[in-house]
């Protein structure tokens, strides 16, 4: 016995050594485990406060550029409302619909973020909102400039937010006032360039062009991801691939918005069922 | 090791875990530069400090800094091992003199270029396991060697900066 504790009490370090980076792996590997764990919840509680000050007090060194791109979005809205009107000045045909689908598509929320990365090979954001203000998983995140993420876990006041500089990021995007869509994902790299592959043809492609969303369930459509920065000319299995400069600057971001489509449930639904038939 | 002594540390650890995740994990220069300065706490503990609490305190270092990032246990999991490392690292970098009872390993009581080795070899391990537990992918290999060791430069340099102007020769005290 005495030998035993002589051997543990050498070893001491090993021994806490190898248990203390199993626990490290459990945590980094099982991230259910760890959503569950009452622990986690309670850590990111406590983590939040600090964080939200952290955020207040670098949001001024931001306010410049912030008020550049209000300015450039309310310019965009403007021109976007004056389309609309000169589109749709008759107003009786939206009256006409029946009242549920009188109700906005998308729905719109503000979140601070309080911690943001672009240097990881998978990157997060921490958002200031939880599902105490009606945030679930899978929502679309949109700054002024482009698309952001994917809402990935909640707790009653905050969410992570699955970056689009994640390697398991997908998204199908179109060309702007163009037929040419393709998959958009990133290659861990820089955080101002994308990939964009199963491009089927290069045709109506040049650099420059805007790339905005496709019809998703999640982000509103032509809202704007990117443009075509370099075009490469090999063919992978018969489809083209671009580089792709994000619009979305994912170091200068402080608000961004989250996104809900009020008619999900429902359309994924069909979806599931037309699909299954 | 005596109470005023220990309470230096308990100081440091806190003030070096603040400035982490307040000020120097919004660094991100270039994209992906961040430098890891709370390193710094499990390097300059004292030689004598037994190596079971070296880990401890790497992995409670590395865990603080870890309940304000997204990912719980990758800076927790990276830490504790350069703690454990440590003694391995020491040895590693030779030293032409025989070590006294009161000296540090930092900047003013080692030389210059030890010190240097000393850090720099730890961040580098550091910063590797850091992205590649990250990614859990030696896809991008050499990409992931390569900006782990700009990144611990970057480390190493700020570390060394920190102690050139806050820390003096312990032959003070």
């Amino acid at each position: 016995m005495r030998n035993l504790f002589e051997f543990i009490r050498r070893y001491a370090a090993v021994f806490l050594f190898v248990i203390l980076e199993i626990v490290c792996l459990l945590l980094i590997t099982s991230s259910t485990a760890y959503k569950q764990w009452k622990g986690g919840t309670v850590i990111r509680e406590m983590a939040g406060p600090v964080l939200r000050q952290r955020a207040k007090a670098a949001s001024y060194f931001h306010l410049r550029k912030e008020n550049e791109a209000l300015l450039d979005f309310q310019h965009r809205l403007l021109q976007q409302v004056c389309n609309t009107d000169l589109n749709t000045s008759d107003s009786s045909i939206t009256d006409s619909l029946p009242e549920p689908l009188q109700a906005p598509l998308f729905d719109y929320k503000v979140a601070n973020i309080l911690e943001n990365t672009t240097s990881l090979p998978d990157n997060y954001l921490i958002l200031d909102k939880g599902y105490e203000d009606g945030i679930r998983q899978g929502l679309g995140v949109l700054s002024d400039q482009g698309v952001v993420g994917i809402v990935k876990n909640v707790s009653p006041h905050f969410c992570t937010v699955m970056s689009l500089l994640h390697s398991k990021f997908n998204l199908s995007v179109i060309l702007k006032d163009g037929i040419v869509t393709g998959v958009l994902y990133w290659d861990g790299r820089n955080h101002r360039r994308a990939i964009l592959r199963n491009v089927s043809s290069l045709d109506q492609i040049k650099v420059g062009d805007t790339l905005v969303t496709h019809h998703s369930l999640i982000f509103p459509p032509d809202y704007p991801v990117g443009t075509v920065s370099k075009i490469r000319k090999e063919v992978e299995d018969g489809f083209y691939t671009l580089e792709v400069r994000l619009s979305n600057h994912f170091d200068r971001m402080t608000q961004v918005w989250i996104v809900q489509n009020n008619y999900y449930d429902e359309l994924q639904t069909l979806t599931d069922s037309t699909r299954h038939e | 090791m005596n109470k005023n002594f220990a309470w230096k540390y308990v100081w440091q650890f806190l003030l070096l875990l603040a400035a982490q995740v307040l000020l120097l994990n919004r660094i991100c220069l270039w994209g992906y530069l961040t430098p890891m300065l709370y390193v710094m706490f499990i390097l300059t503990l004292p030689f004598q400090t037994p190596r079971w609490l070296v880990v401890l305190l790497g992995f409670a270092i590395g865990f603080g800094v870890d309940c304000f990032s997204g990912i719980m246990g990758v800076h927790a999991a990276a830490t504790t091992l350069i703690a454990f490392m440590r003694p391995v690292v020491i040895n590693l970098i030779p030293y032409n003199a025989t070590l006294e009872d009161h000296q540090l390993p930092t900047l003013w009581d080692m030389h210059f270029g030890w010190f240097a080795g000393y850090t720099l070899l730890s961040t580098f391990i550091h910063q590797f396991l850091i992205f590649f537990l990250d990614s859990f992918s030696l896809a991008n290999f050499f990409h992931l060697i390569w900006i782990s060791l700009i990144n611990s430069i970057f480390t190493t340099l700020l570390i060394m900066i920190v102690q050139g102007l806050f820390y003096n020769s312990s032959k003070r005290y």
